[in-house]
């Protein structure tokens, strides 16, 4: 139980961190996972930050850099910063808020842009909901992913509206095209400035007329819009299906359990209180939570660096960001606004082979030496292994194909066996 | 920015468990026909009159390659009604020149041209091998790209379905992995049943990969380790069979293009990913895959601003890729004869924006091209001038109508039953 709530909660755990949680019991573990949502990330903030070029500065005429190199060294640093943090929680909501707010590198095409809202979702992710996507549809990624900057006057431009209510807020079928018109005209004049990098509210290029949206009317602006959007219910019943699905089982609106906790995120809209709700309930350690999530390749590449004790330094630049590429989930490359799916999103033919290239290179830096040692006996070998996984039990038929590999074959080929297998693939 | 990979990547670098050196030593294009799976149907095509169609006695095998434009292609920007007025007027600054489109001839009264990029179209639409369906859309249009693409997959415009058409045909045709195919790594809903999807094939390579290639005692394990279990967890079995399904789509296509004789040097698609995607499709259908169904993907239509530098580019690309791809398999004498079929979720906003682009709309027209196609224009163009209440074009064609077609000829079903309901086939196959 205690190894699933450090999966779910962050990145998983190694045998050693699950012994110290043991001693803490359930709920005090839950409490210090919640505390460093607020709390200081000692390993994570000595990270060495790579450097970025400011947009004001990459914009200047003549003046030249490799955007490119900086956004592998970008990405590097978020997965090592996931694998070393204190705080493994924040560093969790950092990549779900990253899926509720999908935006590519491959449109912005700044690495300090993505870095910079990355830092937002750090610093506001577990506060009120409303505040961060006021703070994200300033941002300067979105703005230009979702061309908010593009959205004038003389015929507004609907993308950022659009989505806002669809992906971000509130979910599709909650409201009316009428209501996507209107919003996008209140967002016209919202750009981004690249002199300065900042967001910029041009007022001459701002519709100040009068725009009925979600039943009410005013002269709104692109700040009420999100604020009306936010706190109706369909946002709640959104926000709350989103996250449950991520931590404990995919659900709909329509749950019972979303049912459950929507009017208590609607009184604050505060996402660490949310967190706190899910973790605490009753269905987050049921049977069907326990086999109710594949992990996505981000967890699994990180948590499984964790529990071998390696950092992203042992690999070729690029190697890891190059892997997960391949597995459909590259870190600030998601595929559409739509951000990634679960589960069965993550099965395939090619995500099998392409699980057995990660766990190759995963292996081959891993220490095996215990491993080694045990050499001339399967099982205790097999035992090494699960213990190094922290998997909690082997069905008979991947224990006898481990045992089988632990017999005839290296130590590498093991942990490659226990890396693919469905076991250790589920979250 | 991002890096592109060659086919010779794709298949050194993934298929190969366990024949990796296999393939990359082997892998090579065209060679003697192959053998064709027994799943595949294969039919007699009447003598044609356009030239490159195949001879009567020929024994012609269709395979269907689906090609999904993700984020809504401008489909009066593809296929362009460049002499009207009504169309320069919603379209202004972004409107195709009259001279630069590719005149295609008439549809009813309206002349229609195809995109100035498309160069490598207009050639095949000359050989007679490109058909235009116009106007294909669904009643009650959705404008959100996740939700249309959901009912152009699902073939069910209220949304309800949760399998692909594709998936629901897996469903009911067997279990072998290897009936349809869909290239790179995640799997549209399109080729998801109820009870069966389709394998897929990474697009690229993983830099430092090292494929268990070779050691049997790995490999068997690896197979009892990647076999479901009586009872065993829906999602852990599911892990399973992907990995078990791995194992018969690499060795059947280990085979099939090791029976290629001899390796000729391979001229890389230069089209860019899809093309990239196309190359990896044309490799399998010439090695003689079983597959009947092969889905690519493109992304990045969604060009609500600066849409003539994005959706030309991008259907540049398009169209190198599919005159490569078609170029492998202008003779059908071999008997391999693929059709390409190109859709997206909707079309774009008859009127631009002030953006210099267009937001999300409603019917556009599907692209089916290959040598066994009857090129021309099936269906009408939406009017321009009676738009619906949203300011969208009415669409003319049921997009249900198009697969049905597709089902019937190239699938060989009664498309009722994986439909829903008859719909009137349409003849550019037929």
């Amino acid at each position: 139980m205690l190894a699933q709530l450090y999966r779910r909660a962050g990145f998983g755990a190694t045998p050693a961190e699950i012994e110290d949680a043991e001693k803490l019991g359930f709920d005090a573990s839950v409490d210090k996972l919640l505390a460093g949502l607020t709390g200081e990330d000692a390993a994570g903030s000595a990270l060495g930050i790579p450097h970025l070029t400011p947009l004001a500065q990459a914009d200047i005429p003549g003046f030249s850099y490799d955007d490119y190199a900086e956004f592998i060294a970008l990405s590097t640093w978020w997965i090592d910063r996931m694998v070393v943090s204190d705080t493994p929680l924040r560093e969790k909501l950092v990549l779900l808020l990253h899926g509720q707010f999908p935006t590519s590198y491959q449109k912005v095409g700044y690495a300090d842009l993505m870095y910079r809202q990355n830092q937002l979702f750090r610093t506001l992710g577990a506060g009120a909901f409303d505040t961060l996507t006021q703070a994200v549809a300033r941002d300067p990624a979105m703005l230009i992913w979702l061309d908010t900057g593009n959205d004038h006057k003389a015929h507004a431009n609907e993308n950022f509206a659009r989505e806002l209510m669809e992906r971000f807020t509130m979910g599709v079928g909650t409201y009316t095209e009428h209501d996507v018109r209107e919003a996008a005209r209140a967002f016209t004049g919202w750009t981004l400035d690249y002199t300065t990098g900042d967001f910029f509210f041009n007022v001459y290029d701002h519709d100040g007329g009068e725009k009925r949206f979600l039943h009410k009317t005013g002269r709104w602006q692109g700040q009420d819009i999100i604020e009306i959007a936010t706190h109706t219910t369909a946002s709640a019943k959104w926000v709350v299906a989103r996250f449950w699905s991520w931590l404990a089982y995919p659900v709909t609106t329509e749950d019972p359990v979303v049912a459950e906790l929507a009017p208590g995120y609607k009184k604050d809209l505060n996402v660490k209180n949310l967190l706190e709700a899910i973790l605490r309930h009753p269905h987050f350690v049921s049977a069907r939570a326990r086999s109710g999530l594949v992990k996505q390749p981000i967890e699994y590449l990180v948590g499984t660096l964790r529990l071998l004790g390696l950092r992203t330094a042992a690999f070729t630049e690029g190697t890891l960001v190059w892997l997960l590429a391949s597995l459909g989930q590259q870190p600030f490359v998601p595929l559409n606004v739509g951000g990634w799916g679960q589960n069965q999103y993550w099965l395939s033919t090619s995500a099998s082979n392409n699980q057995l290239s990660l766990a190759w290179n995963l292996a081959q830096y891993a220490d095996l030496t215990e491993v080694v040692d045990l050499n001339g006996s399967p099982g205790a070998q097999v035992d090494a292994v699960t213990k190094l996984l922290a998997v909690d039990a082997w069905s008979n038929r991947s224990y006898r194909a481990l045992w089988k590999t632990a017999d005839k074959g290296s130590a590498q080929e093991l942990l490659v066996m226990a890396l693919v297998s469905p076991e250790y693939l589920l979250n | 920015m991002a890096r592109s990979f060659t086919r010779r990547d794709f298949l050194s670098g993934s298929l190969g468990v366990g024949a990796a050196g296999a393939l990359h030593a082997t892998l090579g294009p065209v060679g003697p026909v192959v053998r064709l799976g027994s799943g595949a149907r294969t039919r007699a095509i009447a003598t044609g009159a356009t030239s490159g169609k195949p001879h009567k006695s020929a024994k012609v095998e269709l395979t269907l390659v689906l090609c999904t434009l993700y984020g809504g292609n401008d489909g009066l920007n593809t296929v362009v009604p460049y002499e009207s007025s009504a169309y320069r007027a919603l379209r202004g600054q972004i409107a195709i020149a009259h001279d630069q489109a590719l005149p295609l001839g008439k549809a009813g009264d309206i002349a229609l041209g195809l995109n100035p990029v498309m160069v490598g179209l207009k050639a095949l639409w000359d050989a007679g091998q490109v058909a235009i369906v116009l106007g294909v859309g669904y009643p009650n249009p959705n404008f959100s790209h996740f939700a249309s693409m959901e009912i152009m997959q699902s073939a069910d415009p209220s949304g309800d379905s949760t399998s692909g058409w594709v998936g629901r045909w897996l469903d009911a045709s067997g279990s072998d992995p290897t009936r349809a195919l869909s290239i790179g790594p995640n799997l549209p809903a399109l080729f998801t049943g109820t009870r069966q999807q389709a394998s897929t094939l990474a697009d690229s390579t993983t830099p430092g990969s090292q494929l268990p290639g070779g050691d049997p005692a790995f490999m068997s394990a690896y197979s009892e380790l990647e076999h479901p279990y009586a009872h065993e967890p829906a999602l852990e079995a599911a892990v399973a069979q992907a990995g078990s399904n791995l194992l018969v789509v690499g060795r059947k296509a280990a085979s099939a293009l090791t029976e290629q004789k001899p390796p000729n040097p391979v001229s890389a698609n230069s089209a860019g990913d899809v093309g990239n995607q196309l190359d990896i499709v044309a490799e399998l259908i010439k090695a003689g895959m079983p597959t009947k169904t092969y889905g690519v993907m493109f992304s990045s239509f969604d060009t609500h601003t600066d849409q003539l530098e994005t959706q030309n580019g991008l259907l540049s690309q398009l169209d190198a890729g599919v005159q490569n791809f078609m170029g492998d398999f202008q003779a059908v004498s071999g008997g391999l004869s693929p059709v390409i079929v190109i859709y997206s979720e909707f079309g774009r906003r008859a009127q631009s924006n002030a953006s210099g682009g267009t937001d999300h709309g409603t019917a556009s027209n599907i692209i089916v091209v290959g040598p066994s196609v009857k090129g021309g224009f099936y269906g009408e163009l939406p009017s321009l001038t009676k738009l619906d209440d949203s300011q969208n074009l009415v669409h003319t064609t049921d997009f249900r109508r198009v697969y049905a077609t597709l089902l019937a000829e190239i699938l060989g079903v009664d498309p009722k039953s994986f439909l829903g309901a008859r719909f009137a086939p349409m003849t550019f196959l037929g």
